[in-house]
């Protein structure tokens, strides 16, 4: 079981995992208010951690395939543009979704802020410049 | 005639000399090599991106104007590298489960129709109604879609048909700040970009202008994307 296996969802289910092959550690937290947290050391597997998630609560959200796909696409950019360990909190909501990636780095803002923009239906930066917070829906 | 050898035998090469494309393709060599070291791997191996790159090398061919006085070299190995990265985008998709595949058409099928039907890409309970499938099938189905290459070809006849492109890709490399890097992709990867980004047209949109599906718009998109940001981060 790797953390890009996390389905079905649990409340309250507190995972770690080390995968002996790549080195790469992660480990989420399922709130009771729904909001999952994940916590990736590592590169690209951060995104592939993070896409049965947003897939999955995005689903239960009720976004269409479109929002969702665009969505997946946005936070792998987002997350090419932050810092390591970095922190991808998903929130459901009814009928949207918001993603929190953190730490932001200001160059990866630059490179992709003006194409997650399009992607989603809302982009901000949390209040103290320390992430990026995206809602779809 | 060019002042640099490569671009001679371009020149010759898009003339139809044989031996001028065979002596293009060995000159190109070293540097496909080098290109091709960079990117092997387990499921992509180094001789298979040469192969891929000498094809890249001979299609930059037909492209190539010597009177804008750049040298062939660079601008071959744009074409090189985009043919290696379509093989090594082809070799990640085979790993995805013939289960996923299965499960991949079957939520493509479903949404197609659907988005017929109403005019708007539906949502994963729709799919999974329609197709007889649980939650967790069609979001398996919609992770393996992701992971599957682009289909090659077929639309860019309909691409080609749709013309203004110069336009909307200035500013899309002007909104996206990504400065000439637009230009260094291949013209598919261009288009998709452009309708998405320059001409802002949903998936939907594009799909419904294309006569495609919205699932392959996607997979266009995100291959285009992978294109233009894939050697960072």
């Amino acid at each position: 079981m790797t953390c890009g296996t996390l389905m079905p969802l649990r409340i309250g289910v507190n995972r770690g995992y080390r995968a002996p092959a790549s080195g790469v550690t992660c480990s989420s937290v399922a709130a009771m208010d729904g909001t999952v947290s994940l916590r990736v050391l590592g590169a690209a597997p951060a995104a592939a951690v993070a896409e049965p998630v947003l897939l999955l609560l995005g689903a239960r959200a009720g976004l269409d395939v479109a929002a969702l796909d665009e969505l997946v696409m946005a936070v792998e950019l987002a997350v090419r543009g932050a810092g390591r360990p970095l922190l991808i909190e998903v929130t459901p909501d009814d009928g949207r979704l918001t993603v929190a990636v953190r730490p932001l780095e200001p160059d990866g803002l630059r490179a992709y802020g003006q194409a997650l923009r399009r992607l989603v239906t809302d982009v901000e930066i949390d209040g103290d410049g320390a992430g990026i917070v995206m809602r779809a829906g | 005639m060019p002042a640099d050898p490569a671009g001679r035998l371009a020149v010759l090469a898009a003339a139809g000399d044989g031996a001028a494309k065979a002596e293009l393709v060995k000159q190109m060599s070293p540097l496909v090599g080098r290109l091709a070291g960079r990117m092997a791997n387990a499921r992509v191996p180094r001789q298979d991106l040469e192969q891929a790159g000498a094809v890249g090398v001979l299609a930059a061919v037909d492209g190539f104007d010597p009177d804008r006085g750049a040298a062939f070299a660079p601008y071959a190995m744009r074409y090189a590298l985009g043919e290696m990265r379509a093989l090594a985008r082809g070799a990640a998709a085979v790993h995805v489960s013939r289960t996923g595949r299965d499960l991949a058409a079957a939520v493509e099928a479903a949404a197609a129709a659907l988005t017929a039907e109403s005019g708007a890409p539906p949502t994963v309970d729709e799919i999974a109604d329609r197709a007889g499938l649980d939650e967790e099938q069609v979001v398996t189905g919609l992770r393996a879609r992701r992971g599957l290459a682009p289909p090659a070809g077929g639309q860019d006849e309909l691409l080609e048909a749709h013309g203004g492109w110069e336009d909307a890709i200035e500013q899309v490399e002007r909104r996206l700040d990504v400065g000439r890097r637009l230009e260094e992709l291949d013209p598919r990867s261009q288009r998709i970009v452009a309708m998405r980004f320059g001409l802002e047209l949903s998936q939907t949109e594009i799909a419904e202008r294309l006569g495609i599906s919205q699932m392959h718009v996607s997979r266009l998109l995100r291959a285009a994307l992978e294109q233009l940001w894939g050697d960072e981060g």
